[in-house]
């Protein structure tokens, strides 16, 4: 590990940053509910939370469910969900033809879960929904706020977005519409693994190498493919990401399908 | 060692992305991959590689060639971690190059050689001189497009001078080429420079330091849990440290309370430090919420309804004289009238804006009122709001504190003067219960019945006054709290002037009612007008509670809104099963017998 990072006081911070986001949308927007992957960045997200409300989670915690997961991930989710006592909703996502058919095929099938978010709100109304991404991840989410407001339709205005400064973010929501709650997006990839060493925080196995081979993002199994590594451990994966020059969602495959196709999925109300 | 973050700010089309993107690209930030695909995308579009496309994501940004909103990227310089922050040069975005500014630890303030500052510039650095940014770095850009090394060196002394005209100074000037690579990584003959490359002086800035830790203790209450029989207030320490068993003190309100412990999670601390995030039980029961701000006694904030603020605006919309905007100042968050427009600074010139200048940018010297006391230091980062967006970044100048040259007047009338005078004594009998409960009908007979017997009796009502006295006030809890606590002075004016005031109010909270009669001390009397939520919704004379039923009013009380039922008010009078008449001579009768002259000499007044 590189010796001139000092990931104790850094971590403290974001840490402390985000638990700071976390109450304060709570308390200005429930109902709310927080998505959970069970990739990293958003079992992190789970394990923020349970600090700032002291252990228990007081909302509940969806999962978008395609059917297309890796086995190794619905083990995960049950047995985190048992020992964290999580209040669990599996939200089933509509099927490919039900999304926008203009869309490139792999991005149309990661387009189900938006599909499936529209129908979660609608049914049960939730004002905030708190997501685990990051700026780092992603060019256009590079652009994202920390309190993001999307209209009705849940789409995103990436043209006229509210002003952040100073920890002051948007208080109120649109007519009609959510907020979108991103409490990691300050976070970068290594800060995520840093994290989850100190800490102790579980994860998903196939994040580590297994005969030269593993899942540095973690996605539907028709949509993702494993890296090159062998990275068995964290922190040989910390070790991997200081020197790594490809990006994180290399293994994505509808990212490389367009220049614009990430920018149409989540304008049209992706995560 | 935190990320250092750096934000690179300028003009329109001097070359921020551009230079942000050759940075990456030389400091080998860029994996192969990524270089392709900006390769290809400049290509696509007829431009040479275009560096900028390593930041401007979106596609119109791209096609238009300009950077529409905030952005960051990270890299490495000798092993050290930099967040590179891209701010929009053009005016229309300078609310976006706020948020990609606001917390940065050093700026890049770039400045193209040939055209030299231009109108954003100067915006942008005043934003520095707003943020106070520690570390500025003045890059001179397109030093290949110029063949006059004196003409570079003309525009580095202008930006220092931009600069230092808003008490900004500039650490470096660096001239530099984004497009071919000079002094940005590599080192460049171009032009007579000895000094570091723009890499170089990066690297030799660190990020902020925490000093906060030796400030006075400042807790901004975000929320309060309830765990079991616990009550936990939550909040981040913007400064300080707090350990278990200190007695802190809560303001605005100015209560004094022991802290019993701090909570965590997983485990209890002994003693939190600024950056951490607490969570404090008290070891007696104290009321506090949201917005209110925790001290030490000995260096408490002020307490004020009256602060001086200077507003970068970043809105369309100029503030306007009495208008109500929200003052934020940490958690706090409450409605704040504009009292006076002092000043607005156009950043430009740095003179008194011409009449007519567009408001985004102008700089608001303005007085506010506030509808609540707040709890702030003089020199905090604000904000202010509309409809929950943060329109302008402010910092309180001068807060006034409460009572500053306000002195109560002695009277040369003593009330028991006053009494004899008219006979009986002032009161304030405060009429709650649900919406159609009968409550203004029930006051305006007792008004009159009382007036013909010759007693001093005025009737306030409370939809009355919100069309006068408190129409700045919402419908918010906020604003509900407010009413009451207007309505509760008025009322103890009137019981001093020796009058009888009747006051027909909802007021569903126990609390806001026990309120009220502290402010009015012991001339109040509660009356609760029962009657159930279905007789009173059945009744329902101003179509309230169709209206709320049918979703078109949010928080109406009996229907979507609870009420206190006072648990041991002075009098009750049931219109569910008492007819009009009999409520209204039991009234008279309770305060007939309440404003009475004690002493045998005094004279009642005529029945």
């Amino acid at each position: 590990m590189d010796g001139t990072d000092d990931p104790a006081g850094h971590l403290n911070e974001l840490e402390a940053g985000a638990i700071t986001i976390i109450r304060d949308a709570y308390r200005l927007f429930a109902p709310c509910c927080v998505l959970w992957s069970m990739g990293k960045d958003s079992t992190a997200l789970l394990w923020l939370m349970r600090k700032a409300f002291f252990g228990e989670i007081p909302m509940p915690v969806v999962q978008l469910d395609t059917g297309m997961e890796l086995p190794e991930v619905y083990a995960f989710r049950d047995d985190i969900a048992r020992a964290w006592g999580l209040d669990l909703l599996v939200e089933q996502c509509p099927p490919e033809d039900a999304c926008d058919p203009s869309l490139p095929p792999q991005t149309r099938a990661a387009a189900r879960k938006t599909e499936g978010l529209s129908a979660l709100l609608a049914r049960d109304g939730y004002r905030a929904v708190f997501v685990g991404i990051r700026r780092d991840e992603q060019a256009t989410r590079a652009k994202e706020r920390i309190v993001s407001p999307r209209s009705l339709d849940g789409s995103w205005n990436v043209r006229e977005q509210p002003p952040e400064f100073w920890g002051y973010t948007l208080t109120e929501i649109p007519h009609g519409g959510h907020v979108r709650v991103h409490p990691l997006l300050a976070w970068t990839e290594l800060d995520v693994w840093r994290y989850i060493k100190r800490d102790g925080i579980p994860i998903v196995p196939l994040y580590l190498a297994r005969d030269g081979l593993r899942y540095r993002s973690l996605g539907e199994k028709n949509i993702t493919v494993p890296i090159a590594s062998n990275a068995t451990t964290i922190d040989e994966i910390i070790e991997e990401l200081a020197t790594t020059s490809e990006p994180e969602r290399a293994g994505r495959t509808m990212d490389q399908e367009s220049e614009a196709s990430f920018e149409r999925l989540r304008a049209g109300g992706y995560m | 060692m935190s990320d250092v973050r750096v934000v690179v700010l300028g003009h329109v089309d001097h070359g921020k992305s551009t230079l942000i993107g050759r940075l990456l690209h030389d400091t080998g930030s860029l994996p192969p991959a990524r270089i392709e695909e900006i390769v290809a995308s400049s290509h696509r579009r007829g431009l040479a590689t275009e560096w900028s496309f390593a930041l401007d994501a979106l596609q119109d940004e791209r096609d238009q060639a300009v950077t529409i909103d905030t952005t960051r990227v990270w890299l490495r310089i000798d092993g050290r971690r930099f967040a590179i922050i891209d701010a929009p040069g053009h005016e229309e975005f300078l609310a976006n190059a706020m948020t990609g500014a606001s917390d940065a630890d050093a700026a890049i303030f770039v400045v193209d050689a040939e055209r030299g500052i231009e109108d954003q510039s100067r915006r942008h650095a005043y934003l520095l001189g707003l943020l106070s940014v520690p570390h500025v770095i003045v890059a001179v850009n397109k030093i290949d497009a110029v063949a006059d090394p004196r003409q570079i060196e003309r525009v580095g002394e202008a930006a220092r001078t931009v600069l230092e005209a808003v008490g900004v100074t500039a650490t470096s000037v660096v001239p530099v080429s984004a497009r071919d690579g000079d002094n940005v990584v590599s080192r460049s003959a171009r032009v007579p420079y000895a000094g570091p490359t723009l890499a170089e002086l990066l690297s030799r800035i660190l990020p902020r330091t925490q000093s906060a830790q030796n400030d006075p203790l400042r807790i901004w209450v975000q929320d309060v849990y309830r765990r079991g029989d616990e009550r936990i207030a939550v909040g981040a320490i913007r400064s300080g440290r707090l350990r278990v068993g200190e007695t802190v003190r809560i303001s605005p309100a100015g209560k004094r309370v022991r802290v019993a412990a701090l909570r965590g999670w997983p485990g209890d601390r002994d003693e939190l430090v600024a950056g951490e995030t607490a969570g404090i039980v008290f070891d007696s029961p104290v009321f506090l919420d949201r917005g209110d701000l925790i001290s030490h006694e000995s260096d408490p904030p002020l307490v004020a309804r009256a602060v001086d603020v200077r507003a970068c605006w970043f809105d369309r919309e100029p503030p306007h004289l009495d208008e109500t905007l929200r003052l934020r100042a940490g958690s706090a968050d409450v409605a704040a009238r504009v009292g006076a427009i002092r000043r607005a600074v156009d950043p430009r010139t740095l003179e008194d804006a011409v009449h007519g200048t567009p408001s985004r940018g102008m700089v608001y010297t303005l007085s506010l009122r506030t509808s609540v006391p707040i709890a702030l230091d003089e020199g905090d980062r604000c904000a202010i709001a509309r409809r929950g967006w943060p329109i302008a970044a402010a910092h309180a100048e001068r807060v006034h504190p409460q009572g500053e040259n306000v002195f109560a007047s002695s009277h040369l009338i003593s009330a028991a003067q006053r009494a004899d005078r008219n006979a009986h004594r002032g009161l304030v009998l405060w009429l709650t219960g649900l919406p159609a409960a009968g409550k203004t009908t029930i006051a305006m007979h007792v008004e009159r019945e009382l007036f013909r017997r010759d007693y001093h009796v005025y009737a306030l009502d409370g939809d009355t006054l919100r069309t006068g006295l408190n129409s700045d006030l919402d419908f918010s809890d906020e604003g509900r709290r407010e009413n009451i606590r207007r309505v509760a002075e008025v009322g103890k004016l009137l019981a001093e002037g020796g009058t009888i005031a009747l006051i027909s109010l909802v007021s569903p909270s126990a609390a806001d009612r026990a309120r009220a009669r502290a402010i009015v001390g012991e001339a109040f009397r509660e009356a609760y007008v029962a009657a159930s939520v279905a007789v009173c919704e059945a009744r329902d004379p101003k179509n309230l509670y169709r209206r709320a039923r049918a979703g078109e009013i949010q928080g109406f009380t009996g229907v979507d809104a609870p009420y206190d039922v006072p648990l041991a008010p002075d009098l009750v009078l049931d219109t569910e099963h008492g007819d009009i008449e009999r409520n209204v001579a039991a009234a008279v009768e309770f305060i007939v017998a309440a404003v009475r002259l004690q002493t045998p000499a005094n004279v009642s007044p005529r029945s």
